[in-house]
């Protein structure tokens, strides 16, 4: 199932966000270890503060890829680091790529869509418990593993 | 918190300090430092104006004399020097192509048949460079070269702004390793002056580029409606591709690519023709053969840029032993000469588009740059492999990286403008994959080239033999499988592993590229099923090494051999 792809992309929870500091101090990697092992063990859900991608993005589930790009770029003039001086709320740059990276790829964001669906997709179930686990990441990383963050 | 009293400065935490602190009054000064030219551009409040020197002169040749005791250059004193001076091992240029490499280069190689001394060992260590000062070889160096150009550039800028100057934005090539970055950094620390940002020249462009076509467009669409665009620069060390996707001021960098090839190539091709006992003949390094090669060098390099313009040249030089060469050569000839090089542009536009995955027909404007866009040759390569009947004419080919670099310094300055000319962003992508050594000689890449920055990946490795406790990451940039076909970046090792079987402790390795490309390597283990940290993680740099490369690796390799390899973890899906 996942090909040639025989490294596996861990730690991967949406749920850590990085600070704004340009230097990644120890306490993050403590966050990250901690975020590591949870998705290694796959037994609990993360804290979910996980935003979906869309709301991320701050666009409609419905909304077309012009209205994507739109966002992106205008989140990415408010939120990369070159662009601005302030202190963002936390929405870090990189996690606004992330969601683009899946949301401008078609076959990626179908794949993204019924995962969220609120029905018929069978896998569903599985996701409410864990709702940044192994399972789900992989899902999105056998196709966009170049793009996506593994985080 | 106290203030501390002191501060230690060190070679690269004074410079981040700075970073992260820019003096964000003034607009930081654009430099596009050539391997032939340079020049220096500046945010003067409504407009990118490029700065002119004592004499007029917009472009300023890339060299310095070693004529007395105080070393002179081209900003200064171009007109002192004639062509024949600069070619009579007095003055060193082109270290823009040496800068931060080994002797066992091959472009250090090419490079021992420029009229001044470039000696190898080859043994992976700098080669040694001297000018010919009252007859004897005084040795140099690449940064010391380039930092004193700076500081003429640096001198120059201060007395047409009237303030001092400290903060700069330096274009680079694609190519550059993270190794020879920071030697243009170091370069640059002599000289007084604080990177910025080193931007590859093909992204200051598309930032130029940017901003043009936010003029043009900015009533009538929004910014979703996004241009694509090719950016070709070929100067006189390098070549380099980048696509990019602008919209509404935003240029998002798709893909790059860069090699050192360039018109000097071009011009060594040429010369080999038509003296075929060239290289025999520069390997000598006697005060006739110096003027010889320079005579030689002065006619070619005026036959290139007259093959531009018309169809046959005629080639006459009097070699300084008596030997005349009398030769004539067409358009056609020069095209056939130089194939190789022409094959290596076509390689890196197909690259750079299947990178991006874009297809040809998608690009909206092709951008020629560089002292080389000239060429008739390259324009129609570039044109036909982009499917274009014609170039973007927009921009100065030889000013437009220099204007980029400009903006970029107004803008990570955090100057504003009311008119709204700033309201501009580069998103950066990185042009070499980095990874880690693992699995015995394999290249096992974590960021892979192309990757958006700011970014921040991991992956897991584990253990390669019983009962191991300690392994060595081993860091790398570059497209080889192996590691020995890339750059190594640093080192270090991670101690603590509690002793098992092996390939069941699992080691985090995390690369955090921020927005000033500045690399940074996480590492620890985490034992599965456990939270509680094992022991500290550890931070570095990079990169770490120094020069000799190649004996790092081999040191390691004979004290260590494979006792502390890593191997990738392959995990079975939940």
């Amino acid at each position: 199932m996942f090909g040639t792809l025989s490294v596996s992309a861990g730690s991967s929870l949406s749920t850590v966000r990085l600070s704004k500091s340009r230097c990644p101090k120890i306490s993050s990697a403590g966050r990250r270890r901690a975020a590591v092992t949870s998705a290694v063990a796959g037994t609990i859900g993360a804290p979910t503060t996980a935003a979906n991608l869309y709301e991320i993005l701050q666009v409609k589930e419905t909304a077309s890829p012009v209205e994507i790009k739109t966002a992106y770029r205008s989140l990415a003039k408010r939120f990369h680091p070159d662009a601005t001086s302030q202190v963002s709320d936390g929405r870090d740059f990189i996690q606004i790529h992330d969601a683009y990276a899946t949301l401008s790829d078609p076959m990626a964001r179908a794949q993204y869509d019924r995962s969220i669906g609120q029905s018929s997709f069978p896998m569903d179930s599985r996701r409410r418990y864990a709702s940044a686990s192994a399972w789900n990441d992989m899902t999105f990383r056998t196709r966009r593993w170049e793009t996506d963050q593994c985080w | 918190m106290a203030e501390p009293v002191y501060t230690v400065a060190s070679d690269s935490e004074t410079s981040q300090e700075d970073k992260r602190m820019p003096n964000f009054s003034e607009p930081a000064l654009g430099i596009d430092l050539g391997t032939s030219q340079c020049s220096i551009a500046i945010w003067n409040g409504s407009c990118v104006e490029l700065l002119k020197n004592t004499r007029n002169q917009k472009m300023m040749r890339s060299y310095i004399m070693f004529d007395n005791e105080i070393p002179s250059g081209g900003v200064s004193q171009e007109s002192v020097h004639d062509e024949f001076e600069i070619f009579s091992g007095r003055a060193i240029f082109n270290m823009k192509r040496l800068v931060g490499r080994m002797d066992t280069d091959p472009v250090v190689h090419s490079s021992k048949m420029l009229p001044f001394l470039v000696q190898t060992l080859g043994i992976g260590v700098r080669p040694f460079i001297a000018a010919l000062v009252n007859n004897a070889w005084r040795s140099t160096t690449p940064e010391e070269v380039l930092a004193i150009f700076l500081v003429e550039l640096r001198a120059m800028a201060e007395v047409r702004l009237r303030r001092a100057i400290r903060n700069v934005v330096l274009t680079i090539p694609v190519s550059f390793s993270r190794f020879q970055q920071t030697r243009i950094e170091r370069a640059c620390a002599m000289a007084g002056l604080n990177v910025l940002r080193l931007m590859p020249e093909p992204t200051a462009v598309a930032l130029l580029y940017a901003q043009q076509q936010q003029q043009i467009i900015q009533d009538n669409l929004g910014s979703g409606y996004e241009k694509l665009a090719l950016m070709f620069n070929m100067g006189g060390g390098f070549t380099d591709v980048a696509i990019t996707a602008t919209a509404g001021g935003v240029s998002q960098i798709k893909a790059l690519s860069g090699a050192g090839v360039g018109g000097e190539d071009m011009l060594q091709n040429v010369m080999r023709h038509i003296l075929p006992n060239f290289d025999s003949f520069s390997a000598v390094h006697g005060v006739d053969e110096i003027k010889s090669m320079g005579m030689l060098r002065v006619t070619t390099q005026d036959a290139i840029h007259k093959l531009s313009l018309q169809n046959s040249v005629s080639l006459n030089v009097d070699l300084a032993n008596g030997s005349k060469i009398r030769s004539t050569m067409t358009r056609e000839d020069f095209e056939a000469i130089n194939n190789s090089v022409f094959e290596v542009c076509k390689d890196l536009i197909v690259r750079c588009l299947n990178d991006a995955k874009v297809d040809a027909e998608d690009i909206a404007d092709v951008i020629l740059v560089g002292g080389c866009s000239s060429i008739p040759k390259l324009r129609n390569l570039v044109l036909g492999l982009c499917k274009k009947g014609k170039a973007y004419d927009g921009m100065n080919h030889l000013e437009a990286a220099v204007c980029g670099a400009a903006l970029e310094g107004a803008v990570a300055s955090g100057v504003s403008d009311p008119s709204g000319c700033l309201d501009l962003l580069t998103i950066q992508a990185t042009p070499m994959s980095l990874g880690i050594r693992a699995d015995g000689e394999t290249f096992v890449p974590i960021v892979l080239r192309n990757t958006t920055v700011p970014a921040r990946k991991d992956l897991l490795f584990t253990t390669s033999q019983e009962n191991q406790t300690e392994v060595l990451i081993e860091v790398y940039e570059g497209e080889g499988n192996q590691v020995k076909e890339n750059h190594l970046l640093g080192f270090f090792k991670i101690s603590g592993i509690p002793p098992g079987p092996k390939g069941v402790p699992e080691i985090n390795v995390c690369m955090d590229i921020d927005a000033s490309n500045v690399l940074r390597v996480l590492a620890g283990v985490v034992l599965p099923g456990s939270a509680a940290p094992v022991a500290p993680f550890i931070e570095v740099r990079m990169p770490t090494v120094d020069d000799g490369h190649g004996w790092s690796m081999e040191a390691l390799h004979k004290m260590y051999g494979s006792t502390l390899d890593l191997a990738t973890l392959k995990k079975t899906p939940h």
